[in-house]
């Protein structure tokens, strides 16, 4: 931020480069490679709804484009704090019909869907209201991990609850190291907000 | 269209401007006397009352958690609070300021720290009791951008002058006995000068104070999208600071120019009338989608 903005009060949104979000296909298949963890075909957005009928009516539009393709429906949520999850679902079921049955989960088609939902709010104006996207993995043992992307930022950092809240800071540390020459990857590691469940996780 | 929302106020740029000039004059007031007296002297004022403002920077959020005897709580102690931090910290792409909490029954918020690094975003209990989570998100949001806009660096370097003049009419009037009086007869031109400059002071950081409040005001719930949610806190808060105890509100007195609303006068921000207005306003653009 500028010193006559300090100055001012004031502070300039950021302009976020929502591209990076393609370069989760890529690490998905790296990771599987390096950790054994799965894509488990959930993906998830987080956003503020705005107050006003202009977002209702935005939000509806999203649903509905996303709803088009012959898939799942989306699923819309709140959490208990006032923020909506889009939860989007490629099942691995789904894509079988393409040959690989059963085998593969769809992330590049997920990863479309997420980038959908933020590229049209964003058009819409309303890219402040926006947290963050998060694709599922799911471990050789169960374990669940989540890739999450922060809007703001352009960076994306793991997160892997374990129960009773707490995070496996070891198992973030280790997926960091396998992707990280493939994301954008968030270095101030206080910004690795934990997003406890949220859906798709 | 997003960024239109918010550096669409030139009214406000315009006052802002205006305050800060003012604030710039007092400084010049403070060191003009030292000039006089010789260069030298001059630029070790000057030298002085850089060092001291660097020094009230720096040490600003320790001292106003220790003087209010808030308590820094972490993650495991308070989960809904961090995470309602958590979840703005993302929205507003600040990275994660410490939690505490006051225990007092008014209704309260305030930031502290000097910049986004070492912020210190602080509830009382009677704030967390009385509002719902999406209030409670929408006043931290306000004390959010408080931090993002470094507000509370900004009427500190403000307010610094007038606190020096301050303690200097306080060391003036203090001595007692002959030798006192006379040592008061002497300075008393040093006497005037600090109280011109009190005055000037107060007033210049005042009128900032308010403009800041306003700029939070939108800042914060355009962050959140929802002015309505914060309107709604600021009435409850409102009717609820009016009946709290004098005690608690002495206890808030050292830091109400940070507080979402003052403890006790109005003066360091502006008509909850004007702020509910401006909110209403937001709200009506973010329906319309402009």
């Amino acid at each position: 931020m500028g010193f006559l903005d300090t100055l001012l009060g004031r502070s300039k949104p950021v302009q976020p480069d929502l591209d990076r979000l393609f370069a989760l296909s890529t690490a998905a298949v790296t990771l599987e490679a390096a950790t054994g963890f799965k894509p488990t075909g959930l993906g998830s957005v987080c956003f503020r709804a705005a107050e006003g009928g202009a977002f209702a009516r935005l939000q509806q539009d999203v649903q509905e484009l996303l709803d088009a393709d012959d898939g799942p429906k989306v699923e819309i949520s709140q959490d208990s704090y006032g923020y909506t999850w889009l939860l989007a679902r490629h099942d691995p079921r789904e894509v079988g019909r393409g040959g690989l049955v059963g085998e593969d989960v769809d992330v590049p088609g997920l990863v479309t869907d997420l980038h959908a939902v933020n590229a049209t709010l964003e058009s819409g104006g309303f890219g402040p209201q926006l947290l963050c996207s998060l694709a599922g993995f799911q471990g050789p043992g169960g374990q669940r991990l989540a890739l999450v992307y922060l809007y703001k930022r352009g960076t994306f950092y793991p997160f892997a609850p374990l129960p009773g809240d707490r995070r496996d800071n070891a198992l973030e540390i280790q997926v960091k190291g396998a992707v990280g020459a493939d994301l954008p990857f968030e270095e101030d590691l206080g910004r690795w907000f934990p997003v406890w469940g949220a859906p798709g996780l | 269209m997003a960024a239109s929302r918010f550096t669409s106020d030139s009214g406000l740029t315009r006052r802002m401007l205006f305050t800060m000039l003012l604030v710039a004059l007092v400084y010049v007031a403070a060191a003009l006397p030292a000039f006089r007296l010789g260069p030298g002297w001059g630029l070790a004022a000057v030298a002085a009352l850089v060092a001291a403002a660097v020094a009230l920077c720096r040490s600003m959020d320790r001292f106003v958690l220790w003087v209010t005897g808030a308590r820094v709580v972490d993650a495991a102690e308070e989960p809904e609070l961090h995470a309602i931090v958590e979840m703005l910290c993302m929205t507003c792409d600040l990275p994660k300021p410490r939690v505490a909490v006051l225990d007092l029954d008014v209704p309260n918020a305030f930031a502290a720290g000097s910049g986004p690094g070492t912020a210190v975003l602080c509830v009382t209990e009677g704030l967390r009791r009385r509002l719902e989570p999406a209030e409670l998100a929408a006043v931290l949001a306000h004390e959010a951008a408080h931090v993002v806009n470094r507000d509370v660096l900004i009427t500190a370097v403000a307010a610094f002058p007038a606190m020096c003049a301050g303690t200097l009419l306080s060391w003036w009037a203090a001595p007692r006995g002959a030798a006192g009086l006379l040592a008061r007869v002497v300075l008393a031109p040093v006497a005037a000068a600090a109280f011109v400059l009190y005055c000037l002071g107060t007033v210049t950081g005042m009128a900032l104070s308010r403009h800041r409040e306003l700029c939070a005001d939108a800042t914060g719930s355009l962050c959140t999208g929802r002015p309505g949610d914060l309107a709604a806190a600021l009435a409850r808060i409102g009717a609820a600071a009016g009946d709290a105890t004098p005690a608690d509100r002495r206890a808030l007195r050292p830091v109400s120019a940070l507080c979402v609303v003052p403890a006790r006068l109005l003066s360091t921000h502006p008509a909850m009338d004007r702020r509910q207005a401006r909110l209403t306003m937001l709200s009506q653009r973010l329906a319309a989608g402009t």
